[in-house]
C-alpha cells in the first residue's frame, strides 16, 4: 500500500493522468489456469528429471581393435570396387583438334550428298529416256540427223541400206525428188 | 489473488531435503505464479507463449533453486529469470521475423488486436496498445513499476541497472504513453 501510494505520487508529480487510469488486466485467462499449473509443473519438471538422470553411454560392445583397424579396411573395399577409369578427353584442351574432325565430316558429308544427288540424276535420265516411246526417239533421230558430229557411230550407207527393203528406198527417192 | 502464507525460507529449506521437495517446489509455484504471470504476460501479449516462457522459468527454478543463495531475495530471483526468459523469447521472435520471407503480421501489436474482446475504444485497450509501444526493455520497466508497484532498488536487482537509469526510463515510458493515448 505503501509502494502504491509512492507510485500514484510519483505519476501525479510528473503531471501524468495515469495514476487516475484503471490498472486491471484486460486479458482474459483459461479457466482453472492458476488451479492446475502447479501440478502440471511438477509433474513437467520431474519427467525432465528422469530423462537428465538417464544413463549417456551405450551398452553395447564393440570388437576389440575394431576402430583402429577401421580405416585400413575400407581404403581395401574401395579400392577393390574401384572400376577402370575411362579415358576422358576434354573438350576445351582439344578444341582445335575437334574442329578440324568436324571440318572434315562437313566436307565428306557435302561430297556424299553431291555424289548422291548426281547419281540420282543420272538414273533419273536413263529412266526418263528409257521410257521414251520408239516412234519418238526415230522421229527425233532423223530430224536431227544433220546436227550429228561427222563421226564414224558405226552406222554406214550400206548397213542403212541393207535394212531397208527395195520399195522403202524407191519410195523416199519419189518423196525427195531423186526420181 | 490469494497467496498462501509460507514464507521464502522454508520453501528453501523444505527444497532442499529429498523427501519435501516435491512438496516445496509446488508451494513456490503457488506462491508465484501468478504475478510471473502477468509480468511475463505484459511483455508477449499471447496466453500461449507466456505459458510456455512461464513453464522454462519454473523448469529454470526446479533446476537451480539448490544452488540459490539465501541472502539474495527469492521474489527477486525469480523475476530476474521471468524476465530475461520473456526478453529472449522477443528477440528470437523478432530474429524469426526479420528471416521469414513471407509478410509476417504477427508483432506483438498485432497480437495485441487478436486478442479476445479487444476494443481500441476502451481505454485499458488503448493503454496495453500504448504500452506495447516502447522499447522492451522500457516497457519492462514501466511493468513492473506501474503494475507490480515494484520498489526501484528491487528493480535495479532484477535489471542489473542503476535507480538513476531506472527512474528515467519510467520517466520517459509515462511520456510516451501519455502522448500516445492523447494521439489516438
Amino acid at each position: 500500500m505503501q509502494e502504491q501510494n509512492k507510485i500514484l505520487d510519483e505519476l501525479e508529480s510528473m503531471g501524468s493522468t495515469l495514476g487516475n487510469i484503471s490498472r486491471g488486466m484486460p486479458f482474459t485467462v483459461p479457466e482453472h489456469y492458476f488451479n492446475e499449473l502447479p501440478e502440471q509443473m511438477l509433474i513437467h519438471v520431474l519427467e525432465e528429471n528422469i530423462i537428465s538422470d538417464l544413463p549417456k553411454s551405450m551398452p553395447f560392445n564393440v570388437p576389440k581393435e575394431y576402430f583402429n583397424t577401421l580405416p585400413a579396411q575400407l581404403l581395401e573395399v574401395v579400392k577393390q570396387n574401384e572400376k577402370p577409369k575411362a579415358k576422358i578427353i576434354p573438350l576445351k584442351r582439344n578444341l582445335w583438334y575437334n574442329m578440324r574432325i568436324a571440318a572434315a565430316a562437313v566436307l565428306l558429308l557435302a561430297a556424299g550428298t553431291g555424289i548422291f544427288h548426281f547419281t540420282q540424276q543420272q538414273n533419273s535420265f536413263e529412266k526418263q529416256f528409257a521410257a521414251l516411246p520408239n516412234e519418238a526417239v526415230k522421229e527425233y533421230a532423223q530430224q536431227n540427223m544433220l546436227d550429228l558430229p561427222n563421226t564414224n557411230m558405226g552406222v554406214t550407207a550400206n548397213t542403212m541400206t541393207a535394212t531397208l527393203t527395195e520399195e522403202e528406198i524407191t519410195n523416199y527417192l519419189d518423196e525427195t525428188g531423186w526420181q | 489473488m490469494v497467496e498462501p502464507a509460507i514464507d521464502d525460507l522454508s520453501i528453501l529449506a523444505s527444497f532442499r531435503e529429498e523427501k519435501t521437495r516435491e512438496q516445496a517446489f509446488t508451494q513456490l509455484v503457488r506462491k508465484y505464479q501468478q504475478r510471473l504471470y502477468w509480468h511475463v504476460r505484459r511483455m508477449v501479449v499471447e496466453h500461449e507463449d507466456a505459458n510456455d516462457i512461464l513453464q522454462n522459468v519454473f523448469i529454470k527454478v526446479w533446476k537451480n533453486l539448490s544452488e540459490f543463495r539465501e541472502e539474495a531475495n527469492l521474489y527477486t530471483w525469480l523475476y530476474r529469470i521471468a524476465t530475461n526468459e520473456s526478453l529472449t523469447w522477443i528477440e528470437q521472435q523478432k530474429k524469426r521475423s526479420s528471416i521469414s520471407l513471407s509478410n509476417d503480421d504477427n508483432t506483438l501489436a498485432n497480437k495485441l488486436e487478436a486478442q479476445k474482446g479487444f476494443d481500441a475504444n476502451k481505454l485499458e485497450w488503448r493503454l496495453q496498445q500504448a504500452i506495447q509501444s516502447l522499447p522492451d526493455k522500457q516497457r519492462v520497466v514501466f511493468n513492473l513499476r506501474y503494475y507490480d508497484e515494484m520498489p526501484y532498488e528491487k528493480m535495479s536487482e532484477i535489471l542489473s541497472t542503476s535507480v538513476g537509469a531506472l527512474k528515467a526510463s519510467y520517466h520517459h515510458a509515462v511520456k510516451k504513453v501519455e502522448a500516445f493515448l492523447v494521439n489516438i
